[in-house]
């Protein structure tokens, strides 16, 4: 029972972490995403305005 | 619109919960399609522009299997094959599928028109919204002739390869389009054969739950048969020559015809698996030398 009642919190703490590293990855990704979009972009738009067909 | 079977506790979704959503595997055939349509198309194209044209096939392709799922989420928490996927087990929330898709499929098009042409953009517009709203949303719980129709929309890559290098649709990117056209139902009908008893649970009226096995048998070697001479027309039409494509061809015929005959005679789903597996192995070698070809045409 005493075990139990202390293991309670630190099984929160555990799937918060789990649940804020998961968040991270995901906004890592994302901001990749982002960077890589804005790159693209960038680039075909100097290809086509540089007559790049 | 579609109800969920399980109700997600809280959308745990990872990074490659997200992937998933894309269809990696469905997308590599159309990627590779789409990639043989820009290779064999006559006419120029900046390197990275081809690059930017097939990734954008690749995004509005996982962009369609994401809203696919969205909607099938129902049915997909039903069937063995799919209940795996992130919508049936909660990780990903429907509205983060469906919203992931939506943009996915809308920047795909956008930036295909900025690096390439009106008629690629409009072509790839064209098949995201045939496989959303003909094949996933009226045909696919309607009728047995569900991927015969809606395996349109899987056939447009290699067209829409076409026109981004031509800004045209001749007549070669419509051979390569009813090449992938008809490859698709014996391709599927096989899938349908030995996972009858999950479209069936999911009330999906594959062509094997609606007319049986038998039927359905008939109906893969009928289309098998017809893929045969369509296979071979480039050669007829001069955009793949006869040493490499034409024997390659004829070789990949023989065998995915003689699989073909051997699941008519097979009562249990063996040979049905095997041309499964086959039927894409084909679909990859047909246009591998489709491009090889080209590519050594080019050369000499």
């Amino acid at each position: 029972m005493t075990v139990d009642a202390m293991s309670q919190p630190e099984q929160n703490n555990s799937k918060n972490n789990d649940g804020a590293r998961r968040q991270r990855r995901k906004n890592y990704a994302l901001l990749a995403v982002l960077l890589a979009w804005v790159v693209i972009i960038y680039l075909v738009a100097i290809l086509r305005i540089g007559g790049g067909s | 619109m579609a109800q969920t079977a399980t109700t997600p506790v809280s959308a745990s979704g990872d990074v490659l919960d997200y992937v998933a959503l894309l269809k990696p595997r469905v997308m590599s055939l159309v990627v590779f399609t789409g990639f043989a349509g820009l290779a064999v198309a006559p006419g120029e194209i900046h390197p990275l522009l081809a690059m930017v044209a097939v990734l954008c096939i690749a995004l509005a392709s996982g962009a369609a299997g994401a809203i696919n799922m969205w909607y099938d989420r129902d049915i997909d928490a039903l069937m063995e094959r799919t209940r795996g996927r992130p919508l049936p087990t909660g990780k990903i929330e429907p509205a983060e599928a469906l919203s992931f898709g939506v943009i996915l499929a809308s920047g795909a098009v956008m930036l295909m028109f900025l690096a390439t042409n009106a008629m690629a953009a409009v072509l790839l517009a064209t098949a995201v919204l045939f496989y959303v709203f003909v094949y996933t949303m009226w045909l696919k719980r309607r009728t047995p002739q569900n991927i015969v129709i809606g395996g349109a929309a899987g056939a447009f890559p290699p067209a829409i390869g076409w026109a981004a290098v031509t800004g045209d649709v001749g007549i070669e990117a419509a051979v390569m389009f009813l090449l992938i056209f008809f490859w698709t139902p014996p391709h599927f009908w096989a899938l349908a054969l030995y996972r009858e008893g999950d479209y069936a649970a999911a009330g999906v009226p594959m062509l094997p739950v609606v007319r049986g096995s038998a039927a359905t048998k008939r109906q893969m070697l009928l289309y098998t048969l017809l893929l045969a001479p369509l296979s071979l027309s480039p050669c007829f039409l001069g955009f793949a020559g006869w040493p490499l494509y034409g024997s390659a061809a004829l070789v990949l015929n023989a065998v995915f015809l003689a699989l073909a005959l051997a699941v008519m005679r097979d009562t249990t789903e063996t040979s049905a698996r095997r041309m499964f597996a086959f039927s894409i192995f084909y679909l990859f070698g047909l246009f591998a030398v489709l491009i090889a070809d080209n590519g050594l045409a080019g050369m000499l």
